[in-house]
This record gives structure tokens, C-alpha cells and sequence, in this order.
């Protein structure tokens, strides 16, 4: 994105950005990448969601949070729509997320 | 908006400071912006140095650009051009984010000159600290900036006056955590705000929960809410499902609030009203056994440790402080002891030159307030009933518990423990106190005992659980017996005729009556020994008035006397009742035979004991 020139570039911008991200209806999983969750493994999660996205091509978006709060139980993620929140999340785990949450589970 | 709606809005939602003081945020701006000179700056605190508290360092890492959109606000608001984000080093991916947040920003053209085209410059610099405590109080923290060593210096000049500011420029100075609340009041709108939390301290604020709870962490609570359910709800309650005894909020500079507190609003006001205070938000709770002296020598430890020698009272006082408590945790307290502190926690109170030592007592003086007894105990008995103190108690082995395993044995360093042909104890001359085998005992049958519960225990073979039951009758005082009893008040006025006085005795069967005047006054009272002295002196019974005969020197006692000290009043003086008056109030008749059935089941059980 360029340099903004004006208060109408940012009300622009801001607008694109209301439309295209974040849209209600589409599915998402907010993984922690706080700095707790990420010493207890959430970057392998985040890699192991990419890997099998791409693998069955779902239509499902990533998004790396800050911290959520609940350190102790990390790595800690929300799946939307649904509201679900996973905590002591491994990479192992990721598959049956996806089969019991995403696909139809 | 213009900057001056944009001051107005602030002020209207009563933003408090979420640093710890809870200064209101709109009118710390307005007083920046009146300042003057054209030269105004923005300082962001982020160092957060309370131990546990990373609630500013989470909105750093996670959410810099918050941060950042804040501090502009308030830039525009105040007319200030420069801003800096003072960061501790040792939050090394908050430094990473921040200047990442920093740089996107400036490329997006929100940051540097000609903001967005409308002529308003702001740059932002990040300054890291060295992590010293005493660089979160707000003049310490300017001399950081500036590159000088981190000394408080005596207010005025404010930081937000000429002078007082880095290099002499006014600043207006917050926390992570307001500006980062600025955004959404902004945008939202006061009103929205002001319907979140308290009427006095409106919005959300951050905890960091952490000691002996089940769920620790982060929480975002509305103010208002009561330590109940943030310990209990949201912290889900005391690990191991002890018993709750205490939180610490507010980190070192805070003080300790007991169980009995537990549904106290959590908000500025009412916090400072117990003796604490919210501080970055810090959260530590704790359970039976945490010793609430060994908590208050840490908190102080620290402060102690972080001071930064400027001024005496808090230099010399905390450390004086620090070894009254490490006289008192390793059993050489004294007499005295606890009210030399509380004198000295004033003093460091009174004279400090800034927030650190004038909050540093806090924590001694709050578990004083609250936890004297367990401070007495300590000077006293030379007991820790947490048995956090290892070096106030006596280590035994019970040998009813004992399963004879030995591992007491292998763990102990020095030979202490003894193996005899069929059991294992505890040789108290080579005994270093070191606790290992009270940790490796499998059935906890290594006991801490105090000196006192040892000689009971010793000489006259009672039982652990039984001195529990006896020390509380001996705290027992006359009120408890009063209760005790049904409530029967016999009262005669004193200018009835003696006969009168017998048959009032006999038909309530007392031995003893209160003589009133017609006020219901207490005047005296009128016993049988009464009775014997008019026989003897062959006093008419159908004549004489009560006044003529009753005694004068009456000895009265007070409802919270101890029940031991009556025993001792009434033997010495030979009276055998003993009217109880509170005020002016009679309360009760107690007499011998009363003291006595409260003797006679632990004089009985003495003796099956002993003989």
C-alpha cells in the first residue's frame, strides 16, 4: 500500500478494508501468536493449518492474533463462525480440527 | 473533530490512568496543552516492571498499532509533535514490534510530516529502558529519556509543566494501557464508554491473574466487577481447592486484601479505600499456605532492591524494614517488632520523594492490617502456620503416620534423622531445618510443630487436633459465656425492702441480684453472702431497704474480658459475681459455678491424661 496523501485516502482505505477483511460469513481460525503461545509451538500450528489448507483446498483463513490472555493454556485458537476455543493446541491436533470443525464433521 | 472536541470527549468518558494512580487522563491533556512553549511531546510507558504484571507488554506485542493511533490522538489533541514510547530492553519483541508498527505507519503516511495531508507533524521514537523499577514513575522515566541515569526529581515542575518535561519541554505522559483505550473511545463515542465499569472508573481494565489459581493469565473485566468473580469465575478457583486467603493486587506497590474483602468492586476508588491499589494490575492470589509475612519480605525485597538511592527515608527505611522481617521469618523476632515497622512503614510513607517509596510499605503494612495475628505468631510463638518459614518450627515424625519407609532418611543432608530399631525421629540438635523431608515424607507424617504445641504435646500428651479446641476456649471471653446462657436479668430497685429481695431471688432462682435506682441504673448488687452478713447482724428482714444494706465497691467487668483474667480478678478480690456491663448497659450475671463448668471438661480431661 502507497503512502496516503489524504484524510479521503484513509477513509478509502478504511473502507476497502471493512468490505474485504474480516467478513462475517467466511471461515476462519484466529490462532494466538502471542509470545507465550509461540515458545509453546503455535508457529507449528499456523504451518501445519497452511499445509493441510492447501492440501484440501479448503476456504478457510488464517489469522495470527496477539495475545488472547489465557497464556497458560496456550497455544490457545478461536474457530469461526462457530465460536469454538481450542486451547493446549499441538500440531497433531490440527487434522481433526479441520475434519470436526471445517469439512462437514 | 477538532482537537479541542477531541480533549472534551476524553474528558467527558473520565479516562482514568491505567498506570496504577488513576489520574483522570482528559484533565493530565488539557493541563499539557495549556503549558507553554511550542514544543509539546507524548510519552507512552511501557515499563512495566511489577513481576507477573505483562499487560503492556501484550498490547505491545500484539497490538502496537493501538498503541500508536492513541498516542496520535492525544499528539492532536494537545498540539505535540514529537513522541516517544519508552520501552524496557528486556522486552525485546515489543521493541521488534513496535518499530515494525512504527515503520508501516510512517510508510502509510500516518506518522512523520504533513500527516494525511493536513499539515500536522508527528514523529515517534522508541526509547529502551534498562528495566530499573523506578523508571515507571513518571520523572524518572523523563530522566531515562533524556539519557541520564533514572532519578526521580522533587515535583513541581510536573512532567506535563515547562521543565519538567524531557529536556525542559512539557509532556503529557500515560500508560500503555490508556492510550490504548483512546482509539475506541474516539470512535465509539464517551457514552459508550461511560456505560462500561463504575460511574467513578468507567471502561475495562487488564489483570494479570496469576499465584495459586486454576486458569492464569490475561483478563479483560469491565471495572466494578468483585474479586470474587475474577478469582472464582474466571480464575476457577484455588488450585487444589484450598482455601483462599489472600490477593495481592497492584504488584509490589500494592497490598494485600483478605478473604473478607472478597466482594469488593474492583475499581480505583475502592481498592485505595482497603489499603491497596490497582497498579499495572497485577493479580496474585494466594491460599493458606503462602505466609503472609514471607509475602510481604518478597514484595519488599524488591522494592528494596530496586530503589534507586535518592532519598533516605526510602533508601535507608525499606532496607531497616527488609531486616526487621527477615528478623522476624528467621525466629529472632522480637517484641516490638511489629510496631517499629508499622512506624517506619509511615515514615518511608510520609517522606519519599516519589511513587515508588511511597508505596513501597504498602504490602508490610496491609498484611499487618490484615494478618496481625499471623505477625504475633510469628514474633511469639515463633510459628509459621502457612509452614512457609522453615526456620519457625520444630520438625518431628509422627510415629502414628509414620510408615517407616526411610526416604525421610535418605533425604536428609545431615544425618538428622535417626533410625531406631522400630522407628525413625528427628534428632533436633543436628536438625538444619531444611525441609527436605517434610517434601519426601509420602504421607506427611514429617511435622512442623511449634515450640509451644511440642511442650503440650510432650508433657502433657495432648493430641495435635485437641490444641486447636483448647486455644480457642482460652481466646474465649465472658460475652461467649453470657451467650452461652439463657438471657435472665433479675433486677430490684434499691429502695425495696430487703424481703422483697429474697423472694425475688428465690422465685428466679438466682443467687445474686442487679440493685438498680429508678433509672434502671445499675447501683450495686445483692447476693446471698448479702443475706448471711443481715442474719448475722440480726437485720430485719420486713423493714430495712436494700439501699442501707447493699455494698458500695463493686467490681464491674466488661463483656470482651478475657475469661482467664476474670478467674484471676474474682479469686483475688473473693467475690463470686461478677455483673458484666457494657457501657451502661447490664448485659448478665456471671457467677462462680459459671466459670467453673467452663473449667471442669478440660480439668477432667487433663487429668484422664496425665494420671
Amino acid at each position: 500500500m502507497g503512502r496516503l496523501k489524504s484524510t479521503d485516502d484513509l477513509k478509502n482505505v478504511r473502507s476497502v478494508l471493512s468490505r474485504e477483511t474480516f467478513r462475517p460469513d467466511k471461515d476462519r481460525v484466529r490462532i494466538c501468536c502471542g509470545t507465550a503461545c509461540t515458545a509453546t509451538g503455535s508457529r507449528d500450528v499456523v504451518r501445519m493449518f497452511e499445509e493441510e489448507i492447501a492440501k484440501k483446498g479448503l476456504d478457510l483463513e488464517i489469522v495470527k492474533t496477539g495475545c488472547q490472555g489465557l497464556c497458560q493454556k496456550g497455544p490457545v485458537m478461536k474457530a469461526e463462525p462457530y465460536g469454538y476455543f481450542y486451547q493446549k493446541v499441538k500440531h497433531d491436533n490440527v487434522r481433526e480440527i479441520i475434519s470436526t470443525t471445517y469439512s462437514g464433521g | 473533530m477538532s482537537p479541542e472536541e477531541v480533549l472534551e470527549e476524553v474528558k467527558k468518558a473520565n479516562l482514568r490512568g491505567r498506570g496504577g494512580a488513576g489520574f483522570p487522563a482528559g484533565i493530565k491533556w488539557a493541563h499539557t496543552k495549556k503549558a507553554p512553549g511550542a514544543i509539546r511531546m507524548v510519552i507512552a510507558n511501557g515499563d512495566e516492571g511489577d513481576p507477573g504484571a505483562f499487560i503492556d507488554r501484550s498490547i505491545m506485542e500484539g497490538d502496537p498499532h493501538s498503541l500508536l493511533e492513541g498516542m496520535l490522538i492525544c499528539a492532536y489533541a494537545i498540539d505535540a509533535n514529537y513522541g516517544f514510547i519508552y520501552v524496557r530492553r528486556e522486552y525485546p519483541l515489543a521493541v521488534k514490534n513496535l518499530s515494525i508498527a512504527i515503520r508501516q505507519a510512517e510508510k502509510m503516511g500516518l506518522l512523520g510530516k504533513n500527516i494525511l495531508g493536513t499539515g500536522f507533524d508527528f514523529t515517534l521514537h522508541i526509547r529502551e529502558g534498562a528495566g530499573a523499577f523506578v523508571c515507571g514513575e513518571a520523572t524518572a522515566l523523563v530522566a531515562s529519556i533524556e539519557g541520564n541515569r533514572g532519578f526521580p526529581h522533587a515535583r513541581p515542575p510536573r512532567v506535563s509543566e515547562p521543565g519538567g518535561g524531557p529536556w525542559g519541554y512539557p509532556a503529557n505522559l500515560n500508560n500503555v494501557e490508556t492510550y490504548a483505550c483512546v482509539p475506541q473511545i474516539i470512535e465509539k463515542g464517551a457514552d459508550w464508554f461511560l456505560s462500561i465499569g463504575t460511574e467513578g472508573s468507567p471502561g475495562t481494565k487488564v489483570f494479570a491473574l496469576t499465584g495459586k489459581v486454576k486458569n492464569t493469565g490475561l483478563v479483560e473485566v469491565p471495572m466494578g466487577i468483585t474479586l470474587r468473580e475474577i478469582i472464582f469465575d474466571i480464575g476457577g478457583g484455588i488450585i487444589n481447592n484450598k482455601r483462599f486467603k489472600a490477593v495481592q493486587t497492584g504488584g509490589p506497590s500494592g497490598g494485600c486484601i483478605p478473604a473478607r474483602y472478597l466482594n469488593l468492586p474492583v475499581d480505583f476508588d475502592s481498592l485505595w479505600k482497603v489499603g491497596s491499589m490497582m497498579g499495572s494490575g497485577g493479580m496474585v492470589v494466594m491460599d493458606e499456605d503462602n505466609c503472609m509475612v514471607d509475602v510481604a519480605k518478597f514484595f519488599l525485597s524488591f522494592t528494596q532492591a530496586e530503589s534507586c538511592g535518592k532519598c533516605p527515608p526510602c533508601r535507608i527505611g525499606t532496607y531497616q524494614m527488609l531486616q526487621i522481617l527477615e528478623k522476624i521469618t528467621s525466629g529472632n523476632g522480637e517484641e516490638g517488632d511489629i510496631e517499629k515497622l508499622e512506624r517506619l512503614g509511615e515514615l518511608v510513607k510520609e517522606g519519599s520523594l516519589c511513587g515508588l517509596g511511597q508505596s513501597a510499605p504498602n504490602p508490610v503494612l496491609t498484611t499487618i492490617r490484615y494478618f496481625r495475628d499471623e505477625y504475633e505468631e510469628h514474633v511469639r510463638d515463633k510459628y509459621c502456620r502457612a509452614k512457609a518459614c522453615n526456620s519457625l518450627a520444630i520438625y518431628v515424625i509422627s510415629q502414628v503416620e509414620c510408615i517407616r519407609c526411610g526416604l525421610c532418611k535418605q533425604a536428609c543432608a545431615y544425618d538428622a534423622v535417626i533410625e531406631a530399631r522400630d522407628r525413625y525421629f528427628i534428632a533436633r540438635d543436628y536438625c538444619t531445618k531444611c525441609k527436605a523431608c517434610y517434601y519426601v515424607c509420602p504421607v506427611d507424617a514429617v511435622k512442623l510443630l511449634s515450640k509451644r504445641h511440642l511442650r503440650l504435646e510432650e508433657e502433657f500428651r495432648i493430641p495435635l487436633e485437641r490444641i486447636d479446641t483448647i486455644e480457642r476456649r482460652c481466646k474465649m471471653i465472658l460475652k461467649d459465656i453470657i451467650e452461652s446462657k439463657p438471657p435472665v436479668i433479675v433486677t430490684v430497685r434499691k429502695d425495696r425492702r430487703l424481703a422483697e429481695a429474697v423472694k425475688i431471688m428465690a422465685e428466679n432462682n438466682v443467687s445474686g441480684v442487679f440493685v438498680v435506682d429508678e433509672n434502671n441504673k445499675l447501683e450495686s448488687i445483692f447476693t446471698e453472702r448479702d443475706i448471711v452478713r443481715c442474719v448475722v447482724n440480726n437485720i430485719s428482714f420486713e423493714n430495712e431497704i436494700i439501699e442501707n444494706m447493699m455494698r458500695r465497691d463493686i467490681t464491674i467487668f466488661d463483656p470482651s474480658m478475657e475469661i482467664s483474667s476474670a478467674i484471676t480478678i474474682a479469686s483475688r478480690k473473693k467475690i463470686r459475681h461478677l455483673p458484666v456491663l457494657e457501657g451502661d448497659k447490664i448485659v448478665g450475671m456471671i457467677t462462680f459455678r459459671d466459670l467453673v463448668s467452663y473449667l471442669l471438661p478440660e480439668i477432667c480431661y487433663m487429668a484422664k491424661e496425665i494420671y
